[in-house]
């Protein structure tokens, strides 16, 4: 209790020179004087050329836009917050970081930021300002007394979590969490199939044929890490190919050697073709073959096989509409592979767990790793061992430290919703979630949240959902507001992430007014509280779980040495958090395989064309497109940028008669949107995409009123074997209209540089060296452009010229 | 240009297209580094986005054969810029590092370089660039914020450069290899991006401009860039290697 | 401006119209008209010389030395008076153009009771401005730093100090003093200052009005407080900071060549 009032003393502010004061040597951390008392420089804009030079001082934070716990460095002069890095040192960044990441310094600043706490007391009124004293009064008032409460957030982890749940208890409210399209099924397979709590690590730098079913690493889902094992995996020596099999083009598709795109549903097929050829490998160790049929409770695969194709290239070519020569070609590289001992790893998530067997075609493919004997080996899957802390008590108050995030299906959701609308729930309390747009029925969750005694929305910038609430609070930005985080995945040892504020308030130019009041939210909750855990702040939370650290074993070989609690504290806040490489593996606990339907079904009348509902790489799940960085910003396959679209197939448009720009009715059994179309020939011909993300009411200057929200498309009646949505299983019309749209776009802005005409970019065969591939390129655009052979029969045009 | 005395430094970028997943975090930390003007909805259909890097898309084949490739492509700092002689008021401007850089000051908006420029890395600024009272907090002061009717172009985050080579000068050490990374390059995940001296003759660079996959664009035109692209590698291409497809084509061009 | 030049001009367009009007109809033209186009022309012609004079003139003064009038060579009033004589001059504060004691905006003399100068405190620059040997910006110190001596001394009848004691300008406002810009760099130019102060350090000879107080150290070089002159001048004796040169670019570069520094134009303009 003692050190905790020691700590208490330390203000921020000293905290923070501190932090920089000790600056390791090496490091890029530098000390800086104290930047709330600095002198006021006016920003740069206002009169550019006379600002001088300036230099830096980087400090760790977290980001809060990435749903994996990444640490951030940011760039902080006089403070204000400059640039966003990767964090160099921590073991899931390794100084890269999201294209999206970087949109955090606009939330930051962002106009439209909610400038102080609002409230209205009848659910027609209109809002007014109050002080914060009040609104916190209102929420002790309304936490204090009984009733039906919840709380919602997004996926949260590590320390994070453990208040959250630790103040449900003490409230007696309920927690539940929310986030667009996410892999629940994922993170659930992977646990049963390698019986760990933690999600695995994919080891893809050394791995020398990747086989992904869906899973979407290099694009919307995994950490910045992923990314810079693909670089290494693509440059190393043994140049690594990767498959990636799934019905639209991800990003990962996009980077992939080779795209097979399958029908909807039915990769399965694919999976246990590829398990029956294993099986049938001599190459294939007699052990593993016998463990994998022990744990999935097998004798032969085809008891997998809930479809009544015939596990052979030809009938799943035509089952799958894959080309079946491409499907002998993968079993070919799989059986080559295992011949020359070279590291295969099956992966899956993305597209696939939006089916209606999605948890069990991710156990399937997971579950081949058994028969390579990828588990636990260098280039395979690498099983993630627990944080040694499970919990830390503070003030004698146990605070748990789950390390997976919290999910919620959407069975639980429909519940709760259910309850909302029966008018019996007394609270809600939103994190910056956008309940309405997120799930389907964005008029039925209105009106439930409308019946709710008293709602209480917390967020950087109002949207959707906060414009309903009744009391609306201003709540922190990942650069303002502690938090400690564990990384999901861990990168095959325990880590730990801690953020701190790097950034002061945003002042009016003259620095007499503070723009944006608010509060972290994590803090508010502890406000909140009464008895042990009272008038403590997030801070001493965090140094808790330091001093902890520092007292466990785990302490011993760690990323940081140091002399005493407060060092480490020190040591931990200048790189970000914690993490001990020296681990011994972890072998997988009681795993199971449990494939109930390899394969689904997804009716498609002929007229109608299946739709996947995606994620852009750029826009992500939508939350950062309140910054005109995440909005301005290409998306990379159609370089399509401030708008929604429908991907279409230059085939099928050409059928439909649709061009690009061409305003089309997406139609759905539930409800339809209008978009324009955008052509090209990545997309399946009997499939059409369309991202989430836009199509929101109010959501600031930049984001209103913009696109179309294609989750209203989806029917929530139907769930999956995880209690979700199936997202990818919806089929849809497509309906002209006579109307049409520029679309903004990127493409085109500039004319192409190309190498030859017809020949954009040079792709080289293995060993060629760029000449040679020069010549073959010249020569392939003239077989392009004047005929596939060189026979008689063109000499004959010829002579007719 | 003549360089007014040798330095011991020539930048220059090397892309592994092979690495690069098109991911666009080149694009906004270029952004967020160099205070580029916020491209509106209008600015993209206008044609006018302005992106010092851009990371091109092109598709090849059709469904399903279909192959999306990309290229990230950015000023080449070419030796013998086209861009450079076209100036009436040497706005253009090679430095002794090589570098090919734009003064702002000098520049009085003809736009002779940018049409002059075959790689179209150079853009007018059109409109005097907004940004809302409180982004301006986020500016680097760093890098000038340029006005309306000036020329802008990729700098290879000469701040940077000159933060690099003034701290090893403060150290009294030589700069080395990998101290000095501009914005993009620190961005790129998949590390398809890399920076270096080439005069250093340790340095990545050195090595993959050497590199038997490097070529640079455009080659024909003898601009003599300091960007080399690597090129993409397809495991399914069969190589050629000079045989007699290869003599065939060059019949075929005979004859015509 | 443009207006304004329009308005200038205004007799050349009157006159030019009239000449026109006496070609197309000569005859019908009256006299007056006639006689009045010359008188126009001349004094149109008058306005525009005098003014290329003038617009020659302050171009000189641009590339040259910069005229007060246009907002250079100004010692802006501060929102606090803050005398740099006291704090950073050496011995009695004797302005040495005068011979007399320095005299404060408000009209107040430094001298003592007993009517001798007040003898300056000689602090180092870079008390206050810590940061200028590290950083690009010399940095204006937080008021917190103020008050850790002004607690205790300076005169207790000051309005000022007393304000500054009592509240502490950070507490009340919650945000620091808001200070004028003195020294404002040309248009587009970056300017670090650390490198220089490391640079001139280190080669004593290229520091130009030394200060009173200049003093070799024995290994060759000299403290970091007595390289700030070369550009800023003698702010030591200055009751209102005031911008002492031009700081032009001729200026910079003349420095940069004589001490073998880079000159390339993207060592500022970027």
């Amino acid at each position: 209790m003692s050190s905790l009032e020691n700590k208490n003393n330390l203000s921020r502010r000293k905290f923070l020179g501190l932090v920089g004061g000790t600056a390791l040597g090496a490091f890029i951390f530098e000390a800086c004087g104290v930047p709330e008392q600095e002198f006021i420089i006016q920003a740069p804009v206002d009169m550019p050329e006379d600002y001088v030079k300036g230099e830096d001082d980087w400090y760790a934070t977290l980001s809060d836009t990435s749903s994996h716990g990444e640490s951030l460095i940011v760039r902080i002069m006089q403070g204000r917050a400059k640039k966003i890095e990767g964090n160099p040192d921590f073991p899931n960044t390794l100084g890269k970081h999201k294209t999206v990441t970087e949109t955090e310094l606009q939330s930051m600043y962002h106009p439209d930021r909610i400038s102080g706490p609002l409230y209205r007391k009848t659910s027609s009124g209109n809002h007014r300002p109050i002080t914060w004293k009040e609104a916190k009064s209102i929420i002790n008032n309304a936490t204090s007394s009984q009733g039906t409460k919840t709380i919602i957030t997004k996926p949260v982890r590590g320390l994070n979590r453990g208040l959250i749940e630790k103040y449900a208890s003490i409230k007696n409210m309920k927690h539940l969490s929310l986030a667009s399209l996410r892999d629940n099924s994922m993170y659930e397979t992977t646990k049963d199939v390698f019986g760990t709590k933690d999600l695995p690590y994919f080891d893809i730098k050394n791995s020398d044929l990747i086989i992904s079913f869906g899973l979407d690493f290099l694009g919307t889902w995994g950490p910045v890490e992923y990314e810079y094992q693909f670089g290494k995996f693509r440059i190393k020596e043994n140049r690594g190919y990767l498959y990636q099999i799934e019905p639209r083009m991800s990003m990962t598709a996009a980077a992939a050697d080779k795209w097979l795109c399958s029908d909807p549903g039915k990769e399965g097929l694919i999976a246990l073709l590829i398990a029956d050829s294993l099986l049938k490998n001599e190459k294939i160790k007699n052990e593993d073959v016998e463990y994998f049929k022990k744990i999935a409770g097998i004798q032969e695969i085809n008891e997998l096989n809930n479809s009544n194709v015939s596990l052979d290239p030809k009938s799943v070519g035509k089952a799958t509409g894959i080309d079946y020569h491409a499907i002998e070609k993968l079993i070919e590289k799989i059986n080559y592979s295992i011949d020359k001992n070279k590291k295969i790893m099956f992966l899956s998530g993305g597209c696939v767990s939006g089916y209606s067997n999605s948890r069990s075609i991710n156990a399937l493919v997971y579950g081949l790793n058994y028969i390579t004997n990828s588990v636990n080996k260098e280039g395979g899957i690498i099983i993630n061992p627990e944080n040694e802390l499970k919990h830390i008590l503070v003030n004698g108050e146990v605070i748990k430290m789950p390390s997976d995030s919290s999910w919620d299906s959407y069975e639980d959701w429909s519940k709760e919703i259910e309850t909302w609308e029966s008018g019996g729930q007394d609270l809600i309390m939103i994190n910056n979630v956008d309940l309405v747009n997120e799930i389907p029925g964005k008029k039925r969750l209105v009106d439930a949240i409308g019946k709710a005694k008293l709602s209480i929305g917390f967020g950087i910038v109002v949207n959707d959902t906060l414009e309903r609430c009744d009391l609306i609070l201003p709540s922190n930005t990942s650069l303002q507001s502690w938090s400690s985080d564990i990384p999901e995945p861990k990168t095959g040892y325990q880590s730990y992430g801690f953020g701190q504020p790097v950034a002061t308030k945003p002042l009016l130019r003259d620095g007499s007014k503070v723009l944006y009041d608010s509060k972290s939210f994590n803090n508010v909750l502890l406000d909140d509280l009464e008895g042990n855990l009272s008038g403590l702040s997030f801070m001493d939370i965090c140094m808790e779980l330091s001093d902890n650290i520092y007292e466990s074993d785990s302490y011993k070989n760690s990323s940081i040495v140091a002399s005493s609690k407060d060092d480490f504290f020190r040591g931990v806040m200048a790189r970000g958090g914690w993490w001990n490489t020296n681990q011994p593996k972890v072998e997988p606990k009681n795993p199971e395989i449990n494939v109930i339907n390899s394969v689904a079904s997804i009716k498609r009348s002929k007229n109608e064309f299946y739709l996947i509902p995606f994620k852009s790489h750029v826009f992500g799940d939508g939350n950062s497109l309140s910054n005109p960085w995440a909005l301005g910003s290409p998306d990379p396959l159609t370089s399509i940028t401030w708008d929604t679209w429908v991907e279409m197939n230059n085939k099928t448009a050409e059928k439909l008669d649709i061009k690009a720009g061409d305003i089309v009715e997406v139609k759905s059994e539930i409800s339809s949107i209008e978009l324009p179309v955008y052509v090209h020939p990545a997309v399946p011909t009997n499939t059409v995409a369309v991202p989430i993300g836009l199509g929101k009411d109010n959501f600031t200057r930049y984001a209103s009123g913009r696109g179309a929200n294609v989750v209203d498309l989806i029917d929530s009646s139907k769930l999956n074997e995880n209690g979700d949505i199936m997202w990818n299983s919806t089929t849809v019309q497509i309906i002209k209209t006579k109307e049409n749209k520029k679309i903004s776009k990127f493409e085109g802005n500039v004319p192409a540089v190309q190498v030859e005409p017809g020949v954009p970019i040079l792709t080289l065969a293995p060993g060629e060296t760029a000449e040679e591939g020069f010549h073959r390129a010249h020569e392939e655009h003239l077989e392009h452009t004047f005929g596939d052979h060189f026979g008689d029969e063109h000499s004959n045009e010829k002579g007719d010229h | 240009m003549v360089a007014e005395k040798q330095s011991k430094f020539k930048w220059g970028m090397a892309v592994d297209i092979d690495a690069c997943n098109g991911c666009q975090a080149c694009v906004i930390a270029c952004q967020s580094e160099n205070n580029i003007p916020i491209n509106t909805e209008d600015n993209f259909k206008d044609a006018r986005g302005i992106e010092w890097i851009r990371v091109e898309r092109y598709w090849e084949g059709e469904f399903p054969n279909v192959k999306a490739k990309f290229i990230p492509i950015l000023c080449m700092h070419c030796d013998n810029a086209p861009c450079e002689p076209v100036c009436p008021v040497y706005a253009s401007y090679h430095t002794v590092e090589g570098l090919n850089v734009q003064i702002y000051n000098r520049c009085v908006g003809t736009r002779y370089c940018a049409n002059g420029c075959p790689y179209l890395v150079r853009f007018f600024n059109y409109w005097e660039p907004e940004w809302p009272e409180s982004f301006q907090n986020h500016l680097n002061p760093d890098v000038t914020v340029r006005s309306r009717g000036i020329m802008e172009k990729c700098s290879m985050c000469i701040q940077r450069i000159r933060r690099g080579t003034r701290d090893a000068k403060k150290d009294k050490r030589e700069v080395v290899d990998g101290d000095i990374s501009p914005a993009c390059v620190q961005a790129c995940p998949t590390d398809a991006l890399v920076f270096g001296n080439q005069k250093d003759p340790e340095s990545r660079i050195n090595k993959m401009k050497n590199d038997k996959r490097a070529y640079t664009l455009l080659d024909h035109l003898k601009t003599n860039n300091n960007v080399w692209y690597l090129a993409k590698v397809d495991p399914d291409i069969e190589a050629h290697h000079g045989d007699k497809h290869h003599g065939e084509g060059n019949h075929k061009e005979d004859s015509h | 401006m443009k207006r304004l030049l329009d308005i200038l001009y205004a007799p050349l367009y009157i006159a030019a119209e009239i000449v026109e009007i006496i070609k197309e109809k000569d005859k019908t033209t009256p006299t007056w008209l006639k006689l009045l186009a010359p008188v126009l022309a001349v004094g149109g012609l008058g306005i525009f010389a005098v003014l290329s004079f003038l617009q020659a003139f302050v171009m000189t003064a641009w590339f040259g030395n910069p005229l007060p009038v246009l907002g250079f060579d100004q010692s802006p009033e501060q929102p606090m008076h803050f005398p740099h004589t006291i704090h950073a001059g050496v011995g009695p504060l004797i302005d040495e153009k005068t011979g007399q004691p320095y005299v404060s905006p408000s009209g107040d003399m430094r001298v003592n009771d007993d009517g001798s100068p007040m003898v300056g405190l000689g602090m180092d620059c870079t008390y206050c401005h810590k940061q200028v040997i590290e950083r690009p910006w010399s940095g204006v110190p937080p008021v917190e730093l103020c008050i850790s001596c002004h607690k205790v001394i300076g005169d207790s009848d000051n309005e000022q100090l007393t304000y500054l004691r009592q509240k502490g300008l950070y507490e009340e406002t919650k945000s620091p003093i808001n200070w004028e810009r003195v020294h404002r760099m040309p248009d587009h130019v970056r300017f670090n200052h650390a490198p220089h102060i490391w640079y001139l350090t280190e080669n004593p000879d290229s520091i130009q009005n030394k200060p009173v107080d200049f003093e070799v150290l024995p290994d060759g070089t000299v403290n970091a407080s007595k390289v700030c002159s070369t550009c800023h001048g003698n702010v030591a004796g200055m009751e209102q900071v005031a911008q002492v040169q031009p700081l032009k670019m001729g200026q910079c570069v003349a420095c940069h060549r004589a001490n073998e520094a880079s000159v390339g134009c993207e060592t500022c303009h970027h």
